[in-house]
């Protein structure tokens, strides 16, 4: 009796026990591929997420310091734009306003940078990338001279201006490929008033 | 063997741990990543909201500041140890002259542990000299046969002409039985003339200066308040805008001389008899003497623009000249006179504009009809002069009351400040919240002089601090000083005014605002502030669901015999009290007033017979 129970599987019950062992394996090995694929998704959707209203918040309380006539492009000028040059005011002296140097906003490096230049095209230049993501176009537009994603805009890079008197609408599409291959894009958008 | 089986059996064991172990490993060390990520993602938000929040009470304290320094106060509100409360956050400004004519405002707000500054920089609102009507710095006397009246050149083009079917031809867009008022003031006296043979006509309303009286002669016809100044209206010099460095003009050609639109600064311009001139607007012309001789025109075209023009020395327009305006709206154009040469002005036609020179004697002669505002050291009136006030002017002037902003820009944004100091503004800067006063009553003090009707009708002033006046008992205001200077932006009605100084609640309502305090913390500090105001027992009741019902009638016993008003409106309107209570209220505050003793009889309130029989014994 001892014997017999010492005696080991069968070949057929070894086989079933290799075969579900291979299956729990298989399972446990893509719930965890499933789970790690999930959080990084995730990750890179919060980190975009939040670096988009970064660059938002950035661009909007740089822009709010700004004139409205020394905006440029025009500000009643019925367009859009990828970059917005402006000078924030420093205070008054003698009665008058002091300017800043003048400041720009935009796109550059191959139009997936945002990019802050103070004294922009000066030898003295300044110049901070913000974000290095930004989509080619806004989310759900295409090259093609229709307004694909209906906000009234057509071609639309990833990040435009909308000017309206002293409103200065800002849209802004980032684009980040996760770990795992899959596209992740984030849209933000703001409206911000020039104060001076 | 037995070996073996237990080793075989052992191996089988490690294999589903293992399995187990690993899978569970990498989940948690998965799920702990994405925590930490999450994690401090939530950090920069929340600290990235701290910092907008900052930003908006930074700029609401702006907002504060400009609205105060609207209504004469310094723009000072609040101060780091003694910051302005709003919501679960903070701010501060701080008010610096840069000079006569600018301020500095710089408000820092504070929520969560960030912190915003933002600075704006304002020029001082001035109210119009043109407000003041005819006005001199000297005593003013109105002659025999002038006639001083109003009229309104916003109304319809039929009744805004001065002179068109009004009393003593001065009526305007009005009713004619309500015709809009000229306005006469002096620092001095003012006298109004008249004979038999030439009576004179004034409707207007007659200031005359602080301790000074207006006299009214016989054969005067007079429409209007008499109303001494509280204070003397200060003239402030005229400043030429440019140097005038042209060659001067002697036009005498018939041919018309056009001066353009622009701006032109010569040393004269002389208009010979029978010549004619005209400056088209908008157009700014400094002239050292300007003389329009007898039979010659000058005309001001102001359909494109205003005129101004800045006389550096003399200023004449002889009898006998002619002056043509293509509008009827005195602001489009204005002389200003910078010398203290005598100014004469003896064009016949009429003239809409405003003439100001504060340091000269202006004569407005017989044939001249000055509509809009005439303001000078010294004003002669010659007989058959005639003065019409353009009431349209304050309206027309009244944004320039307003402080203008100039720059404006952020000095600071800081989401985590002095980290180990605390985890919000109140102990970070170390204030206690529920000491902190509302916005609105966090404004520095001013020395405050009003003259105001009460809620009886009585009339009264109140010379002092601000903070010792109370406006819950103001009916309408009459005048208003901060720190000596007049406010020149008034509320259109009391009801504004009463809101903007929210309704005179006392500081001690303040804590009401705070969400943290017990029912027998805020019992306690009520208390302790008593006797409160009708207004602030209002509010206390209207926030019963506060108290509980021991500790609102603790408050309201503590500040009996109430107000029938707070009986009115708030005791017996709501549920605040069960009835027990209330009778204890309505005893404490008898005798009753008879509207309330009757509501008592009619079983309007819910007591029971006990204690409506213990309130009726009480009265």
């Amino acid at each position: 009796m001892r014997r017999r129970t010492c005696s080991g599987f069968t070949l057929v019950e070894a086989s079933i026990a290799i075969a579900l062992l291979a299956l729990v394996f298989v399972k446990v090995g893509m719930l965890v591929k499933m789970k790690s694929d999930t959080a990084a998704h995730e990750s890179t959707a919060l980190v975009v997420d939040d670096q988009a209203r970064r660059v938002l918040e950035q661009i909007s309380y740089a822009v709010m310091g700004a004139s409205r006539e020394r905006l440029i492009p025009d500000p009643e000028s019925p367009i859009y734009s990828s970059e917005l040059r402006y000078e924030v005011s420093l205070g008054v002296q003698n009665g008058a306003v002091v300017w800043g140097d003048a400041q720009w906003i935009g796109l550059s490096a191959g139009a997936n940078e945002v990019t802050w230049r103070e004294r922009p095209d000066a030898p003295d230049e300044r110049k901070v990338v913000w974000c290095k993501v930004v989509r080619p176009f806004l989310e759900g537009e295409l090259m093609n001279g229709i307004d694909d994603n209906g906000n009234g805009l057509i071609d639309e890079k990833g990040l435009v201006f909308t000017l309206n008197g002293s409103r200065v609408t800002v849209r802004l599409t980032l684009e980040r490929k996760s770990e795992t291959g899959e596209i992740v894009t984030r849209t933000v958008e703001t409206m911000v008033t020039c104060r001076n | 063997m037995r070996i073996a089986s237990q080793r075989s059996s052992s191996s089988r064991r490690g294999a589903a741990l293992f399995v187990a172990l690993f899978a569970a490993a990498s989940v948690a060390v998965l799920a702990t990543c994405l925590l930490q990520i999450s994690g401090s993602v939530q950090k920069r938000q929340l600290a990235s909201a701290d910092l907008r929040r900052a930003f908006y009470l930074a700029d609401a304290g702006l907002a504060e500041a400009y609205a105060g320094l609207t209504i004469g106060k310094t723009g000072n509100v609040g101060s780091a140890s003694s910051p302005a409360k709003l919501g679960k956050g903070v701010f501060f400004v701080q008010a610096t002259d840069v000079d006569a004519d600018h301020v500095r405002l710089e408000s820092t707000g504070m929520a969560g542990r960030a912190r915003a500054t933002v600075e704006m920089t304002v020029e001082r609102g001035e109210e119009s000299v043109a407000t003041l009507g005819f006005f001199a710095n000297q005593p003013l006397t109105v002659p025999a046969g002038a006639s001083v009246g109003g009229y309104d050149s916003s109304a319809p083009a039929d009744s805004s002409k001065p002179g068109l079917g009004g009393v003593g031809g001065l009526a305007g867009g009005g009713a004619p039985s309500d015709p809009p008022k000229g306005r006469i003031g002096s620092n001095g006296d003012i006298v109004l003339q008249g004979t038999a043979r030439a009576p004179t006509t004034v409707t207007a309303d007659l200031a005359p200066g602080a301790g000074h009286q207006a006299t009214i002669g016989r054969h005067v016809t007079h429409t209007g308040t008499i109303s001494p100044r509280t204070a003397s209206a200060p003239l402030p010099a005229v400043e030429l805008p440019f140097e005038p460095t042209g060659a001067g003009v002697d036009h005498q050609s018939p041919n018309t001389l056009v001066v353009q639109p622009g701006e032109l600064g010569i040393a004269y311009l002389h208009l010979a008899s029978g010549s004619h001139a005209i400056i088209q607007g908008p157009c700014s012309l400094v002239v050292d003497d300007l003389t329009v001789a007898s039979g010659a025109t000058l005309e001001f075209d102001t359909d494109d623009g205003a005129v101004g023009v800045w006389v550096g020395d003399s200023l004449s327009f002889a009898d006998g000249s002619q002056v043509v305006c293509s509008s009827n709206d005195p602001t489009d154009v204005t002389i200003q006179v910078a010398s203290d040469s005598p100014v004469s002005f003896g064009a016949a036609g009429a003239f809409y504009g405003v003439l100001y020179a504060p340091e000269a004697q202006a004569t407005v002669g017989s044939g001249a009809a000055v509509n809009g505002a005439c303001v000078a050291e010294q004003v002669v009136l010659s007989p058959g002069a005639k003065l019409n006030f353009d009431v349209h002017i304050d309206e027309a002037t009244a944004l320039d009351v307003l402080p203008k902003l100039l720059a404006w820009r952020i000095l600071e944004l800081e989401s985590v400040v002095n980290n180990a100091a605390g985890n919000d503004p109140f102990e970070i800067l170390g204030v206690d919240p529920a000491r902190l006063l509302p916005p609105s009553k966090s404004h520095a003090d001013v020395p405050l002089h009003v003259v105001y009707q009460n809620l009886a009708g009585t009339t009264l002033t109140y010379d002092g601090m601000e903070s010792g006046f109370d406006w819950a008992n103001v009916r309408a205001v009459q005048t208003l000083e901060r720190s000596g200077k007049p406010v020149g932006y008034m509320p259109a009605d009391t009801t504004a005014l009463a809101a903007e100084t929210k309704t005179g609640l006392s500081d001690a309502i303040g804590v009401l605002s705070d969400n943290t305090l017990t029912s027998a913390q805020l019992t306690a500090s009520l208390i302790a502030a008593s006797p409160l105001t009708s207004n602030d027992l209002v509010r206390i009741v209207n926030a019963s669901a506060k108290f509980t019902s021991s500790d609102l009638t603790t408050i309201l016993m503590s500040n009996s015999p109430l107000a029938a008003n707070v009986l009115d409106k708030a005791l017996i309107a709501s549920p605040a009290l069960p009835s027990n209570y209330m009778a204890k209220v309505l005893i404490a505050s008898s005798p009753l007033p008879p509207h309330i003793v009757a509501q008592v009889l009619a079983d309007a309130l819910t007591l029971t017979p006990l204690e409506k029989a213990n309130v009726l014994a009480a009265q």
